[in-house]
């Protein structure tokens, strides 16, 4: 199959994209869908629809089509380019974006082999002058850390899911208080960031569901208040639709004033996330 | 508004069986918050409480506010609602709605409380019989302010209205942001354009728009019209108004919506009943079991006010809509039609040659009383006055407290309470003072009324009844029917 890359006319990300192609050895054809290429990508667009994201303001591109599946946008192409485990263990997924930034960057997964690969890949989009979004969870502080004394990560939306004997539940990993606190910690060095609460269904051993109750929501800005020395973060309660097939009674609107009071305790600029804008 | 250079100040008519009488209390200007009799002897000054209003509660008790924002980062933003007693103990108090770090001032939490506060039990915060405010539990709604960024209104930063409820415990257990409902006000796209680029800026804080200004909020209460099955007036709905937009509305307590509004615009039906009002202050219902129940009552302060079209008064379209005198209007929140009514008219002066001297383009308050009096305050001038159903003056009182740094007597909201209220005192002496002929009234060295010589002059013929002014005034109006 031969590598297809659809770019578009006056596409700052197409060019970054076809620079990395290039010194990572991966030949392709293009095609601009503004001129030569429009055609083609309609027949392609048709084809594969379920597989490329369609906004309200159109088709993000660059479009990548390669032996393995089709990749969309600069953050998940240069992935690929780079390494492709960053891709496949959700290191890199597309996720819309302003112009200039780079957003779908997370640093959730456990593969501690492949950090460098991410490392590589935040210098890259640095050295592109591209402003990156990352998340966390709080593991890995020293990898964290070095990021942010590259200067490599422009927003930091720190995940708060808890107190740490709740992380196993919903991760499925366990979180040592260590690396949480040592995380935190480094919130002075990040440029811009957000402390971020879900309130996340949780399921019980005994396979019931209940949410994070405003008590754990407390103890968790607690954590943060403590290990970070400041009280005054940014600091959102996000608001996260039931699972599915869960039974879980969606939250209503004014049981996030419980999280609100409870956080606000420890973290005082604490809010709660409009629910259009956050449910999750 | 033309007051004379010297004239009385304290209670200068008072016939006591008319008037429901009682203790009255009001924030006496940087003074603190006084409550008077009805000659005006002051029974408490509850020195340094700030008031925006101060209420009374049952047994002595007062509601107010230990102090107020700096001014340089913010408007009108009071950093509390308190409770205290009649020692002045703080019995309740909540802070903990916003912290605030201001440069050079501590970092603390704020209420950022402003123009009105209920404690439940009842809606209005004025005396209904039956219907005692709690004193030791229940929760309370407050009116505060928080900044935000609403691209729908204007690019600029916002000093957004917000009504939350807390409870006795101090935690915040319902929140309302007024923004969020911009779409549910009606406004015209005149209207948009004008909020858009200036949406009532203030200087503090680097620049903030105060679009709204909400100046009172009440719950509705028991009413009439949801007994009969009309859910816009549920009775835990609330009643607020915006100053700066002309806009008087409901929301559900329940959702958040607009259910029921009058204004932006009073040019065509249904409002137009109403004529414009502008720059209102105090709308709410009037509580059952006081006359008038279920009907709107509000001080129509005219001034200067709302977003839209420029013209004469408002080359640039901000405070376009213009009145200089004042109405209190009660009218039919269903049919919009005015019931009862206090303006210039039944003041007793001439339209609209004299109607300014009924006149308070910026703060006032009008509360209805068991016997179907109304307790007024024309605030700008620091008067208070109670009239009765038919616009008989009864009572009338003049603070004597100018500011040291804001050189008004003004007065924002006066209530009045029953003496029960302050079990601590004896009921007072009521002493009726007559109002003074003021075509005799004479300072100490003038001379006395009455020409010294009288000269008829031959071929004078009897003047006019009517005015016929330079102006057109009701006089005329009456002569032309």
């Amino acid at each position: 199959m031969t590598t297809q890359l659809f770019t578009a006319t006056g596409c700052h990300r197409c060019e970054i994209v076809k620079t990395v192609l290039k010194k990572e050895g991966i030949d392709y054809e293009e095609w601009n869908i503004r001129e030569e290429g429009k055609d083609v990508f309609k027949t392609f667009y048709k084809e594969n629809r379920k597989q490329i994201f369609r906004s309200k303001d159109g088709v993000e591109f660059p479009v990548l089509a390669i032996e393995g599946g089709i990749h969309q946008g600069l953050g998940p192409i240069l992935a690929y380019a780079m390494d492709k485990n960053l891709l496949f263990h959700g290191f890199v997924t597309r996720a819309q974006a302003a112009p200039g930034w780079v957003n779908g960057l997370s640093l959730v997964p456990a593969e501690c082999d492949i950090l460098e690969s991410f490392f590589d890949l935040m210098a890259r989009f640095t050295a592109h002058g591209l402003n990156t979004r990352v998340v966390t969870h709080g593991s890995h502080p020293g990898f964290l850390e070095r990021l942010l004394d590259r200067g490599y990560i422009s927003r930091l939306d720190f995940q708060l899911l808890g107190p740490t004997a709740i992380y196993p539940t919903l991760t499925g990993k366990p979180m040592p208080p260590k690396d949480l606190n040592q995380s935190l910690a480094l919130l002075a060095k990040a440029k811009d960031y957000t402390l971020i609460l879900p309130v996340s269904p949780i399921k019980e051993s005994d396979g019931t569901w209940r949410w994070l109750t405003p008590e754990e929501a407390g103890q968790a800005a607690a954590i943060a208040a403590e290990a970070s020395g400041s009280k005054t973060h940014p600091f959102v309660i996000r608001p996260v639709a039931p699972p599915k097939g869960s039974e879980l009674a969606p939250l209503e609107n004014k049981d996030f004033f419980k999280y609100r009071t409870a956080t606000r305790r420890y973290m005082v600029k604490s809010e709660i996330e409009k629910p259009e804008n956050g449910i999750s | 508004m033309s007051y004379p250079t010297i004239y009385p100040t304290g209670t200068t008519v008072y016939k006591p069986e008319k008037c429901f009488s009682g203790y009255t209390v009001f924030q006496a200007k940087e003074r603190g918050a006084l409550v008077i009799d009805m000659n005006g002897g002051e029974v408490k000054l509850f020195k340094g409480l700030h008031g925006f209003p101060n209420k009374l509660l049952p047994g002595g008790r007062i509601l107010g506010h230990t102090g107020e924002r700096n001014t340089k980062f913010s408007s009108q933003d009071y950093r509390d609602v308190i409770q205290v007693d009649w020692d002045g103990n703080i019995e309740w108090q909540f802070n903990e709605y916003e912290y605030i770090e201001d440069p050079g001032e501590e970092p603390q939490w704020m209420a950022r409380a402003h123009h009105d506060y209920q404690r439940e039990g009842n809606p209005v915060g004025y005396y209904v019989p039956g219907m005692d405010p709690e004193v030791d539990k229940g929760n309370t709604l407050i009116l505060g302010h928080k900044n935000v960024v609403c691209k729908e209104i204007s690019d600029k930063n916002l000093l957004d209205d917000v009504i939350y409820e807390v409870d006795w415990e101090g935690n915040i257990i319902w929140e309302w942001v007024c923004s969020e409902h911009f779409h549910e006000f009606g406004f015209r796209e005149d209207a948009k354009n004008v909020l858009s680029r200036d949406p009532n800026m203030r200087p503090c804080g680097g620049g903030m728009g105060d679009w709204m200004h909400i100046n009172s909020m009440s719950a509705l209460g028991p009413n009439k019209w949801y007994d009969a099955g009309d859910e816009r007036f549920h009775p835990d709905n609330i009643i607020a108004d915006g100053r700066e937009t002309n806009i008087i509305f409901i929301i559900s307590k329940e959702t958040g919506e607009v259910v029921w509004k009058v204004g932006p615009d009073y040019d065509y039906t249904p409002e137009a009943s109403l004529g414009w009002i502008i720059g209102q202050h105090h709308a709410h219902m009037i509580p059952a079991g006081l006359p008038g129940a279920g009907n709107i009552l509000v001080f129509d302060n005219g001034g200067w006010a709302g977003y839209g079209n420029p013209n004469p008064g408002s080359p640039k379209g901000t405070k376009n809509a213009l009145r200089d005198y004042s109405r209190i209007l009660e009218f039919d929140p269903i049919t919009l039609k005015i019931v009862w009514q206090y303006t210039p008219h039944e003041a007793g002066f001439v339209h609209p040659t004299d109607s300014s001297r009924f006149y308070s383009p910026f703060i006032s308050s009008a509360q209805r009383m068991p016997n179907g009096n109304t307790l007024i305050t024309e605030g700008g001038g620091g008067r208070i006055l109670e009239v009765t159903a038919d616009h008989e003056l009864v009572w009338e009182y003049i603070s004597p407290y100018w500011g040291e740094s804001f050189k008004m007597n003004m007065v924002y909201r006066a209530y009045r309470y029953p003496y029960e209220w302050i079990p601590q005192e004896a009921k007072p002496k009521e002493v009726a003072i007559e109002p003074v002929d003021v075509t005799t009234f004479r300072m100490p060295g003038a001379a006395a009324p009455g020409a010294q010589t009288e000269t008829t002059v031959a071929g004078t013929q009897p003047y006019q009844s009517s005015s016929a002014l330079c102006v057109v005034s009701d006089t005329d109006d009456e002569l032309g029917h």
